[in-house]
């Protein structure tokens, strides 16, 4: 995989401009991030423009997979419609270095997908996805007590830190920080899962890595099953 | 509760062959009546229908004769001779097919059809009773079209990684040691061989490889067409990436018509010597021969000319109405010979053989063919076609759409991708 | 496959209007032709028509951890949804156009069903040693 970035990085210099103009940050950088990094680059997110972000949604192939307004269409691929711009936009530049890599076909073609986009592409489709807005499909659920626990108040034995305090009390996430609310199921439950096993490492410290360590696979089942009832 | 004998098994399976590992999968207690399915080859085409054949019947006694004690996949191996995978990861045994689906694997080879008595002989001597007898052995090479060229040479210094193995292995570090400036030839051949597009990847391949490590180096491939499939897709990247058409190109490509046709190898100059006259002198000479069926299918009567045909209902051979070919070795035109065509035949054969011994109608087949190929690691490109049934005893009708040179990057980048999670899941559909 | 490439002119100028990016070559028998092989034979069952997919999509859809999308267990309405909308090329996508193409709606509908009735997880390991041997005694009359 590693091999595939050097190369494509090759390709690139060959300019095809139609869509996306060669990309002076094509080069690996597969780094872990420090806060302070991040800082910068969260200050230089380019403005995005909406109505370019929806037709490079189209042209680059992302609808086909994560449907129409970035709602997804099946259990397979994550919704992106209502996430947040700093948190799409970083999820992005991380797929494009390769940082965020869980080792599955489904992470090395959003790492393909990510190769030609220019920091302006990224901020385009990033405030497209944030102006979309995701209903539940779920049914509404009642919340068992335990998970209710679990992102209200934390579980202080296990040092789990309430998933609400971060994420939001209705799953609606805020600046790097995703949104949860009307996620797809699966997805939810595969990426807590790598993060459990550390394939998942692109979280600046590995914030959401320290949760998940202790989390059961029933845990993680109903706090998929509860975020994704809830809309935003 | 019955307890199974030996001479029960020899019974049930009609032969004398216990000894050579025909109880694989050891806890096998059929139904003396349940019809026995034999395979020959467990490439592609043996090993889907194997493992589709159990999934649609847990009654029937399967049993694959194949030589080899492993099968390496060909769809990968050009990545393997550009050093960038390895002939491991393309390795599959039979054990899931033992284990799982209860196939017994005899490692042998097949010589005979008895047509009369149902029987199927093998090199050291056994022989097995068949109900259905599935043919799959892929294709034999034609060393001899080109003169001075022989199997002997190709399994020597003249490789021509046709099947994935150990010739792919020396053509690799033949190309690892190319001198400085050197120059690769490659011929393709004349249609219908597997694998269409794979001359022109693996020209790609290598030449992407040069350009780092010995970027004066050049590819040639010596063509017996004026075209083939995805042309303006490479044609278009060979200009992007490799200057196709200035004077310095690291990769050329002489068409049929512009003299490309090979007839003769100098292995003592290491010249290839073409229809009009010309003499390229090649550092590397990888000589891809044309094909013909299998020696199994011609040895026994199974093909006309070059390859054997079929009906189109069942893909039963037009020799005996149960022994079926799929593969390389049929007749299939205009299905290409791939590998994506193989397993979706044994997947017709299998239903079309579940179904007569159930009684049910074989119903009406339905084929398609997906391409994924690449001309780099991130430059992929498809084509998917569809062949529709027009009757027994005509061939499919195609229909098909095909990827162009595309300006669009985000079609070639994850369309690479594609092609590399394909070959994964198409081993995993097969051998797992 | 046959080796001339026709560029067909109408393909090729709706797919513009649709997605600029990229027009295919297009080949073999027109979709007249297509409907009349159709409607001259019965419906290919929904096995023969899904097996298709599985060397991509999974053997029988089942979850192999790639980037193509399993199919096992989904939602009948929305795969029918999605082929009608690959097939008439609403949207640019990696391959899905050029496979859905030559499908009729009772075509997609059948395999729609197959695809539902999967269950959606892993390809698991049935054993399938045990079935048999099951079998075998069930039936056993000696
Ligand atoms: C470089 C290259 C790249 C390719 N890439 C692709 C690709 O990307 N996609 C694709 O779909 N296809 C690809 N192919 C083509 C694909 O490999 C073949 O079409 C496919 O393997 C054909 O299946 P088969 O069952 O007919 O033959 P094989 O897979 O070759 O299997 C035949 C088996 O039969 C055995 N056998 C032979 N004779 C006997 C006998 N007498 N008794 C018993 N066993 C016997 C052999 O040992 C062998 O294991 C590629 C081929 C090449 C060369
Ligand atoms: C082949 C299908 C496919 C295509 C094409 C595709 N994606 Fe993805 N994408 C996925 C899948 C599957 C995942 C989840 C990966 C995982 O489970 O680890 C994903 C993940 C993502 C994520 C992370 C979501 C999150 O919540 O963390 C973003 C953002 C994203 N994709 C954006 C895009 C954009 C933008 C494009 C177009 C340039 C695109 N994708 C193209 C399948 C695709
Ligand atoms: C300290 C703050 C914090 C807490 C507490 C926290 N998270 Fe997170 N979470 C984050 C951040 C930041 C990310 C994004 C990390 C990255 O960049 O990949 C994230 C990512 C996620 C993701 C991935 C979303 C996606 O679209 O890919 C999920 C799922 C998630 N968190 C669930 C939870 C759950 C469930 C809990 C409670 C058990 C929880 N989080 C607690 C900060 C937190
Ligand atoms: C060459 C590989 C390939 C083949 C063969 C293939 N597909 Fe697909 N399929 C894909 C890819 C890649 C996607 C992602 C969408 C795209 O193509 O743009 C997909 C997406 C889909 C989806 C959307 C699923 C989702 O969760 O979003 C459906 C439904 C589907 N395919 C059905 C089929 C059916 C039915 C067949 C067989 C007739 C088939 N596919 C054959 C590769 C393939």
């Amino acid at each position: 995989m590693k091999k595939t970035l050097l190369i494509s990085a090759l390709a690139l210099t060959t300019g095809f401009t139609q869509l996306a103009s060669a990309n002076e940050h094509a080069a690996p950088q597969a780094q872990a991030w420090t806060l302070q990094q991040w800082h910068q680059t969260q200050n230089n997110i380019p403005n995005g423009n909406i109505s370019k972000g929806a037709e490079l949604h189209k042209q680059a192939l992302c609808m086909t997979c994560h449907g129409e307004n970035g709602v997804a269409p099946s259990r397979n691929a994550p919704s992106l419609a209502g996430n947040n711009i700093d948190y799409t936009f970083k999820t992005l530049k991380d797929y494009q270095s390769g940082l965020r890599n869980e080792g599955h076909g489904k992470s090395a073609v959003m790492i393909a997908a990510a190769q030609s986009l220019t920091q302006q592409d990224m901020a385009d489709l990033a405030y497209f996805y944030a102006e979309q807005t995701l209903q539940s499909k779920a049914p509404a659920q009642a919340l068992s007590s335990s998970t209710e626990r679990l992102v209200r108040k934390g579980d202080v034995k296990r040092m789990i830190t309430p998933c609400a305090s971060c994420h939001g009390v209705h799953g609606e996430g805020n600046e790097i920080t995703p949104a949860l609310a009307g996620q797809t199921a699966h997805y939810f439950i595969r990426t807590m899962k790598a993060y459990k096993i550390k394939h998942r490492t692109n979280d600046i410290n590995q914030g959401m890595g320290q949760f998940t360590h202790d989390l059961t696979d029933e845990e993680i089942h109903a706090l998929a099953d509860y975020y994704a009832s809830l809309s935003k | 509760m019955n307890k199974i004998t030996r001479r029960d098994l020899i019974k049930l399976f009609g032969t004398t062959a216990l000894s050579t590992g025909l109880m694989g999968a050891s806890s096998l207690a059929f139904a003396s009546k349940s019809a026995h399915i034999v395979i020959v080859g467990g490439g592609v085409g043996g090993a889907a229908s194997a493992k589709y054949m159990r999934l649609l019947n847990p009654d029937v006694r399967i049993t694959i004769v194949e030589p080899e004690p492993k099968y390496i996949f060909c769809p990968g191996s050009n990545e393997v001779v550009a050093d960038f995978d390895t002939l491991e990861s393309l390795t599959v045994d039979f054990n899931t097919l033992k284990s799982r689906y209860a196939v017994n694997i005899i490692q042998d080879r097949a010589t005979e059809i008895d047509y009369a008595a149902k029987k199927l002989k093998l090199a050291k001597g056994d022989v097995l009773s068949y109900d259905k007898l599935i043919v799959s052995p892929g294709p034999d090479f034609k060393y001899d079209a080109v003169e001075g060229f022989s199997k002997q040479l190709a399994e020597g210094n003249f490789p021509a990684a046709w099947h994935a193995g150990p010739q792919t292995l020396v053509l690799r570090d033949q190309i690892n040691a190319l001198p400085q400036g050197g120059t690769v030839l490659i011929t393709s051949p004349v249609d219908p061989y597997r694998c269409p597009p794979a001359p022109y990847e693996r020209a790609s391949f290598i030449a992407n490889k040069l350009k780092t490590v010995n970027p004066t180096a050049k590819v040639i491939i010596l063509d017996s067409k004026d075209d083939f499939i995805f042309h303006d897709v490479y044609l278009d990247y060979w200009e992007k990436m490799h200057g196709l058409g200035t004077p310095d190109a690291r990769i050329e490509w002489i068409s049929k018509k512009s003299g490309g046709h090979v007839t003769k190898l100098d292995t003592k100059n290491r010249t290839l010597t073409t229809a009009n006259g010309q003499v390229h002198k090649g550092d590397v000479i990888n000589i891809i021969p044309p094909e013909m069926a299998g020696s199994f299918v011609r040895m026994n009567g199974l093909s006309e000319g070059d390859w054997a045909p079929f009906n189109s209902k069942d893909f039963s051979t037009k020799r005996d109405k149960d022994v079926y070919i799929i593969g390389d070795s049929a007749a299939a035109d205009p299905m290409p010979k791939t590998g994506y065509i193989a397993s979706n035949q044994a997947k017709v054969v299998t239903k079309a053989i579940h179904a007569e011994l159930t009684g049910k109608d074989i119903g009406t087949p339905f084929i398609t063919n997906n391409c994924v190929a690449l001309a780099a690691d991130d430059w992929g490109m498809t084509v998917a076609e569809t062949f529709r049934y027009a009757g027994n005893n005509k061939p499919f009708e195609e229909s098909y759409i095909m990827s162009d040179p595309t300006k669009n990057p985000f079609y070639r980048h994850i369309r690479a991708e594609v092609a590399k999670n394909w070959q994964r899941t198409f081993r995993k559909d097969i051998y797992s | 496959m046959k080796k001339l490439l026709l560029l067909s002119a109408v393909t090729g100028l709706t797919c513009m209007l649709q997605a600029p990016a990229s027009f295919a070559l297009t080949g073999g028998i027109s979709a007249e032709e297509n409907a009349k092989l159709r409607a001259e034979y019965p419906m290919p069952s929904a096995e023969m028509l899904g097996d298709n997919c599985s060397a991509c999509h999974g053997t029988n859809g089942a979850e192999f951890n790639e980037a193509m999308p399993p199919l096992a267990g989904m939602d009948k309405n929305n795969f029918i949804k999605l082929m009608k909308e690959y097939r008439e090329n609403k949207f640019p996508s990696i391959v899905m156009h050029d496979v859905a193409h030559v499908f009729s709606d009772e075509e997609i509908e059948a395999m729609g069903d197959f695809f539902a009735k999967q269950k959606p997880e892993q390809w698991t390991r049935p054993d399938w040693n045990k079935s048999i041997k099951q079998h075998a005694e069930e039936h056993s009359h000696e």
